[in-house]
C-alpha cells in the first residue's frame, strides 16, 4: 500500500513538473488554450448550425447533441491530457530517450506519458463541461446519483478507449516505426464521428464504429442510456451501461500488447 | 512586391514541390483519406438534416452534395504547405539564407505553391474515383457554370496561396505561433464554407463571414458549379473573388516590407 | 573508507551475443508497404562473445571505434537491451529481468543527451531524481549539499536546465547520477565537447568519486586522454570481440616497448655545441633525433634500467634537462583499430 502511495507521488511529482515546464512559455499556454478550444468549437458550431436550423438530426434534439458534443469532447480532453504523449513516441524512440526512460526505477510507459503535457487538453476540457451544463439543462434527464455515476464513470471509460487504441497500435512502433500518421488519422476519426449519433448513419457504418474501431463506446451508447434514447439504438442498451467497464477491458488489453511489444526494443544506433 | 522573371528558378521550385509530394506519399495518402472520411460524414450528415425532403430553401438535395464533395476535394487541392515550412525555417535559421537568394523570396512562395499542386493532381486522379463513392459527384449545373467555375478555381488558387502567404509572413513577428495559427486555420477552414456553405448559415453569422476572404477559396467556386447564385450573380461572385485576390496583394506587400525590415534588423 | 571484502565480482560478463535483426528496406514504389509486410531480415552480430568480470571499485575504460559495440554491451548492461545469448549478472542481478532494481543501483550519463528536465530549474531536476529513486529527504539534502560542494553547482543551481553552457549541464548529469549512490556507474562519453578546463574538471570529479566511495565505474570513451588518466585498465572492443583486457601500460609496452629520453644539453663553456658528433655506447640505446642541443634517445627499459641511461648520458656531456616521454596510446589504438587484433 504504501509502495503504492510512493508510486503515484513519483507520478504525480514527473507530471507536476511537466506541467510546470509548460507554463515557463506563458504565451504559448494560452494561444494553445485557445486554439484548442475554438478548433472543438468550431466543430460544434457546424454541427449547431444544422441542427438549430434543421430542428433535429436523425430524432436528437439540439440539447441533446449538444450533450453528446459535450460529453465526447470532456472525454477527449481527460484522454488529451493523461496520455496523448503516445504520439510523441516515435520522437522519444529515435532520439534516445527511451533508453533513459530503461534505465530509471519507473515504467517506461508512465515516463513517456508524463514527459509533457499539451495545454490543448485544458482548453478541450472547458469547452466540454460547458457544454454539458449547457445542454443539462434542455434534456429531460432526472439526474439521479446513477445517471451522474454513469456519465462520469462513461466519459473517464471514453478517454481510457481513446488510450487504449493510442497506445496499442503506438506499441507497433517497437517494430516498424512511424505508424504515427496512421494513428493520428484514426484519432480523427475519434474526433469527427464520435460527436454524431450513430443513427444517422448506414447500419454497416455503425456496427463499424462500434466493433471495428470503439468509437460508439466513447459517448454515443453511454449518451443514448442516460438520454433515455436506447429505442432504435443497433445494439442492446446494456452495451451503453457496459462502455466503462469497455473502457478499463480494452486498456487493460492495450498494456499487455505495449509489454509484449516494448520487448522488442532495440535502440536507436549507437 | 516586383516578380522578375527567374524561369529556371521557378521550374526548379516547381519541381521540388512535386517532389515533395512523391516523398512523402504516404502522408499524401493519409490526407486524401481524411477528406473521404470528412466527405462522407458531411453528405451523411445532411442527408440526415433533411430528412428525407427534396429540396430545402431552393437547394437540392443533390446540389448539397455534390457542393460538399467538390469543395472538400477541392480544399485538399488548395492547400499548399507553404506556411508550414516558413515557420519552421524560420526557427531553424534558414530563413535568412532564403533571403538572399537570387530569386525574390514572395515568387519562392509562389513557385513552391505551384510546385505543391501540380504535384498533388495525380493524387486527385486517384481521389475522384473515391469521391465518386463516398460523395456525390455530378457535371456542373450548365456549360456556362462549367466554364465560370474553371476561372473560379483559378481565382480562388491565387486567393488561397496568398492567405498562406500572408500566414507566412506574419510568422516573422511571432516564433512560438502554434496557437495562433492554429485558430487562423479553423477559423479560415469554417469560413471557406466548405463544411456548411453560407446560403444556410444564420445571418448574422454569414453575415461575419461574407466580409473575410476565406469564402472565395470553397464557397464562390464550387456554388458556381453547381448552379446555386443566378447566372447574374456569377459575375458578380467572380468579381469578389478578383476584389480579394487585388487587397491581398496590396496587405501582403505591406507585410513583406515591414518583415523584412523587421528580419533584417533582428540580424537576419 | 570501508574496506569491503569481495569474493565475487560486481559486474559478470559471459559469452555475451546481441544479433539485430532489421526488416529488409525495399525502395520502389510499393517499398514502403513491402517492408512492412516482408519475412526477411538483414542481422548483425553487434556483440559477438563477449566475456569480462570487474571487480568493485573499479575504474575500467571500454574502448572501441563507433559501431565496435561498446554501447550495446552497455545497454545490456544497463537492462535497456535483452541479449541474444550469455550471461550477465550486476551486483547479483539480471539487468533485463530484474530492471527497476538493477535501476536503482546504477547511475547513467549519456554525454550526448541529458537527463534533467530542459525547462526548469536545475535544483528541481535533482529534487525529482531523489523522488525518482526513493531517497529519504534527510538523505537527499544531504548528497545535494555535498554535490553542490563538489561539483561547484551554487552558481547555477535555480538556472533553468536550458540556460547553461554544456560544461555546466554536464556538471548537473554528474551530480543527477551520483545522487543517489550507485554502486556502479556507467559514464558514456562524459567530456565530449567540453573545453579543456571543464575536461580536466571532469576528470577530477571522476577520480575522486571513485578513490573516496569505491563507487565502480565503466568508462566509454573516444577521448584517450580520459582514459591516461583515468583507467589503470581498459578493455578494448572492436567489431564485438574483445581484443584486450587488461592494464593500460601493459598495452603500451606491447606496441610501444621503447621510451625516449628527451635530453637538453648545457651548453658550459663551448658556444658552439655540435650535437652531431655526440656518441654514446650504451647498449639498447640509440639516438634518434638531434636539434639544437637536444638529444632524442630512444631505448628499452626492459633492457636498460632510465637511471642506468641517465648516468650515461650524464657522463658523457653536461645536461641542463632531462625529460622522459611515454608512448602515446592514441596511436597505439589506431594500429589496433587497423590490424584488427592486438599483438601478443
Amino acid at each position: 500500500m504504501e509502495r503504492i502511495a510512493q508510486r503515484v507521488s513519483v507520478v504525480l511529482a514527473m507530471a507536476g513538473a511537466s506541467l510546470r515546464s509548460e507554463f515557463q512559455y506563458r504565451a504559448n499556454v494560452i494561444t494553445s488554450i485557445f486554439g484548442g478550444l475554438i478548433y472543438q468549437l468550431t466543430g460544434f458550431l457546424v454541427v449547431w448550425i444544422i441542427v438549430d436550423r434543421f430542428t433535429e438530426l436523425g430524432g436528437w434534439s439540439l440539447s441533446e447533441i449538444t450533450f453528446l458534443y459535450g460529453m465526447r469532447l470532456t472525454s477527449h480532453g481527460i484522454f488529451y491530457a493523461t496520455i496523448s504523449q503516445m504520439f510523441e513516441l516515435d520522437r522519444v524512440l529515435i532520439n534516445g530517450e527511451y533508453d533513459r526512460f530503461l534505465v530509471r526505477p519507473m515504467s517506461p510507459l508512465v515516463q513517456v506519458l508524463t514527459r509533457k503535457l499539451r495545454v490543448n487538453c485544458f482548453g478541450d476540457l472547458i469547452g466540454g463541461v460547458a457544454l454539458l451544463a449547457v445542454a443539462s439543462r434542455g434534456v429531460a434527464v432526472d439526474w439521479s446519483l446513477l445517471a451522474v455515476g454513469l456519465l462520469v464513470a462513461a466519459m473517464i471509460g471514453g478517454a481510457l478507449i481513446e488510450g487504449a487504441v493510442q497506445i496499442a497500435m503506438g506499441s507497433l512502433s517497437f517494430r516498424y516505426l512511424s505508424t504515427m500518421q496512421l494513428r493520428v488519422a484514426v484519432n480523427e476519426v475519434f474526433n469527427i464521428y464520435g460527436n454524431y449519433p450513430l443513427r444517422i448513419f448506414p447500419r454497416v457504418l455503425q456496427y463499424l464504429l462500434t466493433f471495428a474501431l470503439p468509437v460508439a463506446f466513447v459517448a454515443y451508447l453511454p449518451a443514448s442510456v442516460i438520454l433515455d434514447k436506447s429505442d432504435g439504438l443497433h445494439v442492446s442498451p446494456v452495451l451503453g451501461w457496459g462502455a466503462p467497464l469497455v473502457g478499463v477491458v480494452l486498456f487493460m488489453l492495450a498494456l499487455r500488447i505495449w509489454n509484449r511489444m516494448s520487448r522488442q526494443y532495440q535502440s536507436a544506433g549507437n | 512586391m516586383t516578380i522578375r522573371p527567374n524561369i529556371p528558378a521557378w521550374i526548379e521550385l516547381v519541381r521540388a514541390g512535386i517532389r515533395w509530394h512523391y516523398m512523402y506519399r504516404f502522408n499524401v495518402f493519409v490526407g486524401l483519406a481524411m477528406t473521404g472520411i470528412t466527405i462522407y460524414l458531411l453528405t451523411v450528415v445532411w442527408q440526415a438534416a433533411y430528412a428525407g425532403q427534396t429540396e430545402i430553401d431552393g437547394v437540392s438535395i443533390d446540389q448539397m452534395l455534390v457542393y460538399l464533395t467538390i469543395a472538400n476535394l477541392q480544399l485538399y487541392v488548395l492547400r499548399p504547405e507553404v506556411s508550414g515550412d516558413i515557420q519552421v525555417r524560420i526557427r531553424e535559421g534558414q530563413i535568412g539564407f532564403d533571403l538572399s537568394r537570387p530569386v525574390g523570396y514572395p515568387s519562392q512562395l509562389v513557385a513552391t505553391a505551384a510546385g505543391d499542386m501540380i504535384g498533388v493532381l495525380p493524387m486527385v486522379l486517384v481521389a475522384l474515383p473515391v469521391a465518386f463513392v463516398v460523395g456525390e459527384l455530378q457535371p456542373p449545373a450548365s456549360a456556362g457554370a462549367g466554364i465560370a467555375y474553371a476561372g473560379s478555381f483559378l481565382l480562388a488558387w491565387i486567393v488561397a496561396v496568398q492567405l498562406n502567404m500572408l500566414i507566412g509572413l506574419v510568422s516573422f513577428w511571432t516564433l512560438e505561433m502554434t496557437g495562433f495559427e492554429m485558430m487562423y486555420r479553423l477559423v479560415g477552414n469554417f469560413a471557406t464554407g466548405a463544411l456548411i456553405p453560407l446560403w444556410f448559415m444564420p445571418d448574422v453569422l454569414r453575415f461575419a463571414v461574407q466580409l473575410l476572404p476565406f469564402q472565395a477559396i470553397a464557397y464562390v467556386p464550387v456554388s458556381i458549379y453547381v448552379g446555386e447564385p443566378a447566372t447574374g450573380a456569377i459575375w458578380s461572385a467572380l468579381a469578389l473573388q478578383l476584389f480579394w485576390a487585388g487587397a491581398l496583394i496590396v496587405i501582403i506587400q505591406w507585410f513583406w516590407r515591414r518583415a523584412f525590415r523587421h528580419t533584417v534588423i533582428q540580424g537576419g | 573508507m570501508i574496506a569491503v571484502i569481495c569474493l565475487v565480482p560486481i559486474i559478470q560478463v559471459d559469452n555475451l551475443v546481441k544479433e539485430f535483426h532489421r526488416p529488409k528496406r525495399f525502395d520502389g514504389p510499393l517499398g514502403g508497404l513491402r517492408t512492412l509486410f516482408t519475412r526477411q531480415y538483414i542481422s548483425t552480430r553487434a556483440v559477438d562473445g563477449v566475456s569480462f568480470s570487474i571487480d568493485e571499485g573499479e575504474l575500467v575504460g571500454y574502448l572501441g571505434a563507433n559501431g565496435a559495440g561498446k554501447s550495446t554491451t552497455i545497454k545490456m548492461l544497463s537492462g535497456i537491451l535483452v541479449p541474444t545469448d550469455g550471461r550477465v549478472e550486476v551486483n547479483g542481478l539480471i539487468p533485463w529481468e530484474r530492471r527497476e532494481q538493477n535501476a536503482l543501483q546504477i547511475g547513467v550519463v549519456f554525454g550526448q543527451r541529458t537527463q534533467l528536465w530542459w525547462d526548469l530549474p536545475l535544483a528541481d531536476s535533482l529534487r525529482l531524481i531523489s523522488k525518482l529513486y526513493r531517497m529519504e529527504p534527510a538523505r537527499y539534502r544531504r548528497n545535494l549539499a555535498q554535490m553542490t560542494e563538489l561539483l561547484g553547482l551554487e552558481p547555477f543551481l535555480s538556472k533553468p536546465v536550458r540556460q547553461l553552457s554544456l560544461g555546466q549541464r554536464m556538471r548537473g548529469d554528474l551530480a543527477a547520477a551520483m545522487l543517489y549512490e550507485p554502486r556502479i556507474l556507467y559514464l558514456d562519453e562524459p567530456t565530449v565537447g567540453l573545453d579543456v578546463v571543464a575536461k580536466e574538471r571532469t576528470r577530477q570529479f571522476i577520480e575522486k568519486i571513485n578513490r573516496e566511495t569505491g563507487t565502480t565505474i565503466m568508462l566509454t570513451t573516444h577521448d584517450l586522454a580520459d582514459v591516461e588518466r583515468l583507467c589503470k585498465r581498459i578493455i578494448f572492443i572492436d567489431r564485438g570481440t574483445v581484443l584486450y583486457d587488461g592494464p593500460v601500460d601493459r598495452l603500451k609496452r606491447r606496441y610501444a616497448p621503447y621510451r625516449m629520453l628527451d635530453v637538453t644539453l648545457a651548453s658550459g663553456e663551448d658556444d658552439d655545441l655540435d650535437t652531431d658528433r655526440i656518441q654514446l655506447d650504451v647498449p639498447g640505446a640509440e639516438i634518434v633525433e638531434r636539434g639544437d642541443a637536444r638529444l632524442v634517445i630512444r631505448f628499452d627499459p626492459e633492457v636498460l634500467p632510465v637511471t642506468d641511461l641517465i648516468s650515461a648520458v650524464i657522463a658523457t656531456h653536461p645536461v641542463s634537462d632531462i625529460s622522459i616521454v611515454e608512448p602515446d596510446l592514441e596511436g597505439v589504438v589506431r594500429e589496433i583499430v587497423e590490424a584488427g587484433e592486438v599483438r601478443s
